[in-house]
């Protein structure tokens, strides 16, 4: 009975001790009480709080700041007050936190966040961010480890990140509590096509300093919506100003017709454009098409800024609506004229950017002169490891008027001279005109417009897309304008 | 003294008790809860590494490219360091699979399923979701690996099945359940599997009946979202849908519920409606937005990765379908207003979730993970009576996620418990096929997508292949592009990779078709096409047309123009018999002249001392300096003979669009059917054999002495100097100049397939005499091998053009 007795009692101990141990982080702090306030309590933002007063975006450093008040708690939901490890920050789904603030640290994977030490389980501090657009929180974490000053040479940043794999000697990494906190939304608004497609140094993109051109919102999934116009503001009465300009095969481009440049408050085509890659056919939508809202992916591909895995939704017209005819696009009329463009403009690397995905034309160029075949040893492909091979396609890309066939055979693009710039244009299967032909080498065409295109890797790197045969004119007797 | 021995253990027994539930089930109201979510996808039996050449896109997600551009990724070793680190990092873990673990790799092939099952079984997967390709070896095979080696939950709910208890009735109702509720310390997370539809009726059109009835998903998506949300906190998704469905895009494919009529178009085909069918058309994106209650949503079977997931806002009714209205209404998350027939005309939303999507791709390249937090809401005064009823019900929602993908790339190690259980296999594998061995060379990659014309280089490799293999030689073969299921990577081909290439067991099929009916077949692959980015849905050989992909893009308005058919079909011709008399350049292949109208070429690729010819009598002309024969067409490889829609013609395809499958239904009621038992992968692979000459084959008197010096003299050499005189062999074949560069394949091969040979001496101690001895045996290996092995080369040749035919 004894034996029986003191084995009771020593199995209960251990599971008593057992269990304390197994709990005691949890005892420690559960999750984290996140609000915007500060010692003294609740503070109440500016704007934000509800969705029908949502703050502005705003990719300016530092545009919006907010008190926070971070508190570990237990079990019991009480301030868990031994606690005083670092914990992390962040803004999810969108936001970008400061750079320079001094908590401010990058994770192997790259992330921005803010590493703060509670003091007795409690932060209070001011949180900075900028470009945040619809709901958005604030996030914070036990991860175990005070992310390594020097993320690059950090023990595990060779390995993968993993949880835990954040600090200089993290070569056994152990994790945190795992406790999260997550503070009540803030409304933001959507970014405008423009905020999109606006680099950040725009100084930069004039001296054509490569990569320079990319958007800020890169690798974020983004919504644009369509906002309502009375009529007495310059933009046509109405909800959906996001006019699609032409579909492609996989996808389509869409000009914001109401854009305005921010510091003169002018409409504007600058920035107003962008394309939506859609991999597929999109489906039922036309060029003229207005746009309620899409949303997309922003990436950058060869330096063109483009939205993928996108999903939109159209302003239909019914029936019952004056005016309405439902077998043709409601905003065909709004699509907008194109945007002349002449030998100075392209070559204006700034110029070229804020009219990237726009409906553009140009006038009075020469076609292709001459399609010369690189391919010396009959491999089909142009061998960079032959010097003849790459010798002849780099003189051919230096040569106005010089398409290497090759590469025509795979992307289309044959080239028209405007002044001696060379300019893209890709229209088989498009337009009837064969660039090939010898009757059409050198040939004059008044007038081509289409969606322009950027590929840092072509030659030359700005593409015109006409959109159907009347894009293109040889001559000006019967030419649509 | 008794008593007090009873109390002590009464009371250590019961602090026992309360530990055990307290760990349980903690009480988390007025918490923040982290649930992290790995997700995984589309495996289909990659466990074993292989190579890759990283794309754009993969690139961008952190599968980064080494100089080589050929990267080693995946592997099923890998991916249990990276789910296994996750599970130790404590926290609430769930692991969720999307499906299509089975199929496209030898080790299924031979070990069906029960090396992906064990692996499934030993990471612990929580839930796992059907995919269409678990049942590529009947349902019979599934049902039996899943009884002896999967101890995870299989899902679905979108599948009525028969009871497994009746005699002959599918036994697959025995072991899928729909749902599972994960209690992840405390906080319930109930996952419902989702099955994929299209490619199910896809299987029964190919003549393999499964014992399953499709059943509408939103229907019973929602009964379970309602059903489970009263015992559960969270509802979770596993998909095999796919992304979305297209009203006309997936007509026939083996992606989606499929229409009827092989001519419907547009507006007029009223079951492609998502409304009307009695199987709606749904994806991921439409199923989010047509119910109401799921919290996160995880999708697979497109092999796509979602980054950032999408945030797709659940209740938002397709309004073509009252009914779907009228139900989201009756949940109080929209108001519809209606016009004098009733009809919903527009809605104001009263409240709906905002539902993350996520996709992980495919083939082991990533790991996805979703952290989650979820809570209680406080609700305020503005809250709307649906907020105070779903709070009545259950107030846990998602407060926030965030998606990190993991690539798996070299940099992850290997896990020593999945290594083992890959050990008992991998020997057995390699006894059974001879899958190291290399059958030929592939100076640049061919690619199973077209980059140019609409036919793809790989494409038109199969399908001359098949073509033309003894006892076929048909008129024409067609096979479906998807069928083609991986690039062949530059580099040494072997048996490995032509069962990547190809890893269903299809054979080729022989049939004879009319030619209305051939034309009928055509304009069913442009339709398909057209809606798929203009990427040829099959590929040809024998046969010519030119799809019209730009109809109803360069037609801004419905209505007009003829829409998506095939163009200029021509079958068989002159360029079959002898292609250099009709201006096919020698080296490049390619027609080198042109006439008007066409694009042949142009006519400055004719040699100089030949007049392009503009035009011929009958505008048929073709080549250097001669017209096509009587009646044939230009075409971009030749001159082509017209179809006669009412000739015959004879066309070798594979047995799976044969019999009907991805919608190829001209072909499925086919009497003329003949299955030639012959594998459409050995077809290939002979085709190599007999049609492309040895990567040698150019090596003159002086070169080949150099290689057969090297072979026997270099034996005995040290490590350093046998390297170096294999660095001197490779110098002198490549040249200094391009004239003597004309053995760089060959070279080429032999430094490559030298690489990969001497990897077999790994197994011997570093550095070690043996070592050094296996690895020059390995290299002479190569350098003799790389004379005969075939140099395989294929390419787009425009025999599917993509050309709008307003030029015509």
């Amino acid at each position: 009975m004894k034996n029986i007795l003191f084995l009771t009692i020593l199995l209960g101990s251990f599971s008593f001790v057992s269990c304390v141990d197994k709990h005691s982080n949890e005892k420690d702090v559960v999750s984290f009480k996140v609000i915007f306030g500060d010692a003294n309590g609740p503070v109440t933002p500016v704007c934000g709080n509800t969705e029908d007063d949502p703050c502005d975006f705003n990719l300016t450093e530092g545009s919006f700041s907010v008190p926070l008040s971070v508190r570990a708690l237990n079990e019991n939901l009480q301030t868990a007050s031994t606690f005083g490890r670092t914990v992390l920050i962040s803004v999810v789904p969108s936001g970008i936190l400061d750079k320079d603030d001094p908590h401010a640290k990058v994770l192997p994977d790259g992330r921005l966040v803010l590493a703060v030490a509670l003091n007795q389980g409690e932060w209070n501090g001011n949180i900075n961010f900028r470009g945040a657009f619809g709901a958005v929180s604030i996030f914070v974490e036990d991860v175990g480890y005070e992310p390594a000053a020097d993320v690059v040479n950090s023990a595990c940043y060779n390995i993968y990140p993993g949880p835990g794999c954040y600090a200089q000697d993290d070569d056994n990494p152990l994790s945190g509590t795992g406790a999260v906190g997550v503070s009540n939304y803030l409304y933001f608004m959507n970014p405008t096509i423009y905020d999109i497609q606006k680099p950040a140094d725009e100084d930069a993109v004039a001296e054509g300093i490569r990569d320079s051109d990319g958007s800020e919102l890169n690798k974020f999934r983004i919504q644009v919506d369509a906002p309502e116009y009375t009529g007495d503001d310059g933009c046509p009465a109405g909800t959906a100003r996001l006019v699609v300009t032409q579909v492609s095969v996989t996808g389509f481009y869409v000009t914001d017709v109401c854009n305005r440049d921010p510091e003169s408050g002018d409409l504007s085509p600058n920035y107003a454009s962008l394309y939506v890659y859609n991999f597929n056919t999109p489906e039922e939508l036309y060029r003229g098409d207005c746009l309620l809202s899409f949303q997309g992916a922003v990436d950058e591909f060869q330096g063109y800024t483009e939205l993928k895995n996108p999903f939109w939704t159209v302003d239909t017209c019914h029936e019952e609506d004056p005016g309405c005819d439902v077998d043709e696009p409601k905003c065909a009329d709004l699509v907008p004229a194109p945007i002349e463009l002449d030998d100075l403009d392209f070559g204006d690397p700034l110029t070229m950017e804020r009219m990237e995905s726009a409906l553009v034309t140009i006038h009075n160029v020469t076609a292709t002169t001459e399609f010369l075949r690189c391919d010396q040893n009959g491999d089909g492909v142009i061998d960079y490891d032959l010097a003849s091979e790459k010798q002849c396609k780099y003189d051919c890309e230096d040569e106005v008027g010089c398409v290497v066939k090759e590469d025509y055979d795979v992307y289309f693009t044959w080239t028209v001279n405007l002044n001696n710039v060379e300019v893209g244009v890709v229209s088989k299967g498009i337009i009837g005109f064969d660039p090939e032909d010898e009757a059409n080498l050198g040939q004059s065409i008044y007038k081509i417009t289409g969606t322009l295109k950027h590929l840092d890797f072509g030659s030359p790197a700005w593409i015109i897309i006409p959109r159907d045969p009347e894009d293109f004119c040889l001559t000006q007797t019967g030419c649509e304008e | 003294m008794r008593s007090k021995f009873l109390l002590l253990s009464i009371i250590t027994m019961f602090s026992f008790l309360s530990c055990l539930k307290e760990t349980d089930s903690p009480d988390l109201r007025g918490h923040d809860v982290e649930v992290t979510f790995i997700h995984t996808a589309d495996w289909h039996s990659r466990l074993l590494p292989y190579y890759l050449e990283v794309g754009e896109t993969d690139k961008a997600l952190g599968l980064n490219d080494n100089s080589s551009g050929v990267e080693v990724v995946g592997g099923a070793a890998r991916a249990g360091t990276i789910i296994k680190r996750i599970r130790s990092a404590g926290g609430r873990v769930i692991h969720l699979d999307t499906g299509d673990v089975f199929q496209g790799a030898p080790i299924f092939n031979e070990f069906l399923g029960e090396v992906e099952f064990r692996i499934y079984s030993h990471l612990k997967v929580d839930a796992f979701a059907v995919g269409n390709h678990e049942f590529d070896m009947g349902v019979t095979n599934f049902v039996n690996k899943a009884n002896e080696w999967a101890s995870f939950p299989m899902l679905n709910i979108n599948y009525a099945l028969e009871n497994p208890y009746y005699p002959g009735a599918s036994p697959l109702g025995a072991i899928t359940y729909p749902y599972q509720i994960v209690n992840v310390q405390g906080l319930r997370v109930a996952i419902i599997g989702v099955g994929s539809l299209g490619s199910i009726v896809s299987m029964y059109e190919g003549g393999n009946s499964l014992g399953i009835t499709p059943i509408d998903t939103l229907d019973i998506t929602q009964f379970y979202i309602d059903w489970l949300r009263p015992i559960s906190d969270v509802i979770v998704i596993s998909s095999h849908l796919g992304l979305r469905a297209e009203k006309q895009m997936e007509r026939g494919s083996e992606d989606q519920v499929q229409d009827d009529d092989p001519d419907c178009v547009g507006d007029s085909c009223a079951s492609n409606d998502l409304c009307v069918s009695n199987q709606r058309l749904v994806g991921d994106e439409q199923l989010i937005a047509n119910t109401e209650g799921i919290d996160v949503f995880f999708g697979g079977h497109l092999h796509i990765v979602l980054s950032p997931p999408e945030v797709v806002d659940d209740c938002t009714p397709d309004l073509s379908c009252p009914e779907l209205i009228d139900e989201m209404e009756k949940r109080g998350c929209l108001v519809a207003q209606r016009d004098q027939y009733g009809n919903a005309t527009s809605y104001t939303k009263t409240g709906s979730r905002k539902v993350p999507l996520m996709h992980s791709g495919a083939f082991l390249k990533f790991i996805g993970q979703m952290d989650t937090v979820f809570g209680i809401p406080e609700l305020d005064s503005a809250a709307t009576p649906n907020d105070i009823e779903r709070h009545r019900i259950n107030g846990w929602e998602l407060k926030a996620f965030r998606q990190i993908m993991h690539p798996m790339n070299e940099s992850v190690p290997l896990d020593p418990d999945i290594e083992w259980i890959l050990d008992q296999y991998r020997p057995e594998l390699y006894r059974r096929l001879p899958l190291t061995r290399y059958i030929a060379y592939a100076p640049v990659k061919i690619r199973r997508f077209a980059t140019g014309f609409g036919d793809s280089a790989l494409g038109n490799l199969v399908s001359t292949a098949i073509q033309v293999r003894r006892r076929i030689e048909t008129d024409f073969s067609l096979t479906n592009t998807l069928g083609i299921r991986s690039d062949i990577e530059a580099g040494p081909v072997s048996i490995e990779t032509m069962y990547n290439v190809f890893p269903f067991e299809n054979t080729i099929t022989t049939l004879t078709l009319s030619g209305s009916e051939v034309k009928a077949l055509l304009d069913y692959v442009a339709l398909r096409s057209s809606r798929r980015g203009c990427q040829a849905q099959a590929q040809v050989a024998g046969v010519t047309m030119v799809m019209n992909c730009n109809d109803h893009v360069v037609f801004p308005y419905k209505d007009e123009g003829s829409f998506e058919t095939a163009h200029r079909i021509t079958i068989g011709g002159s360029r079959l018999t002898d292609p250099t008399n009709f201006g096919i350049d020698d080296t490049s292949k390619k027609p080198m002249c042109s006439y008007d109208g066409v694009r042949c070429t142009s006519g400055t690729d004719c040699p100089d001392d030949i007049e392009p010819v503009k035009s011929c009598p009958d505008g048929t002309s073709f080549g250097n300096g001669g017209c096509c024969p009587a009646g044939e067409l230009c075409t971009p490889n030749g001159c082509g003979r017209p179809i006669n829609l009412l000739a015959s013609y004879t066309l070798a395809a594979n047995d799976y669009i044969a019999a009907g499958g991805s919608g190829f239904r001209v072909l499925q009621f086919n009497t003329t059917q003949y299955n030639t038992g012959i594998p459409l992968r050995d077809a290939v692979i002979d085709f190599m054999y007999i049609n492309y000459a040895g990567c040698g084959v150019d090596l003159d008197d002086q070169a080949f002495e150099e290689v057969s010096t090297f072979v026997s003299s270099t034996s005995n050499l040290s490590a350093t100097e046998f390297t170096n005189a294999f660095s001197a062999l490779l110098d002198s074949l490549r040249g200094s100049d391009d004239v003597t560069r004309m053995f760089t394949k060959y070279a080429n091969c032999a430094e490559d397939m030298a690489d990969l040979m001497k990897k077999d001496c790994s197994y011997l101690p570093d550095n070690s005499d043996a070592q050094l001895r296996c690895k020059i045996q390995k290299t002479h290996g190569a350098v003799e091998m790389c004379i005969d092995i075939p140099c395989i080369e294929a390419r787009e040749d425009g025999r599917i053009d993509r050309i709008f035919p307003i030029s015509e």
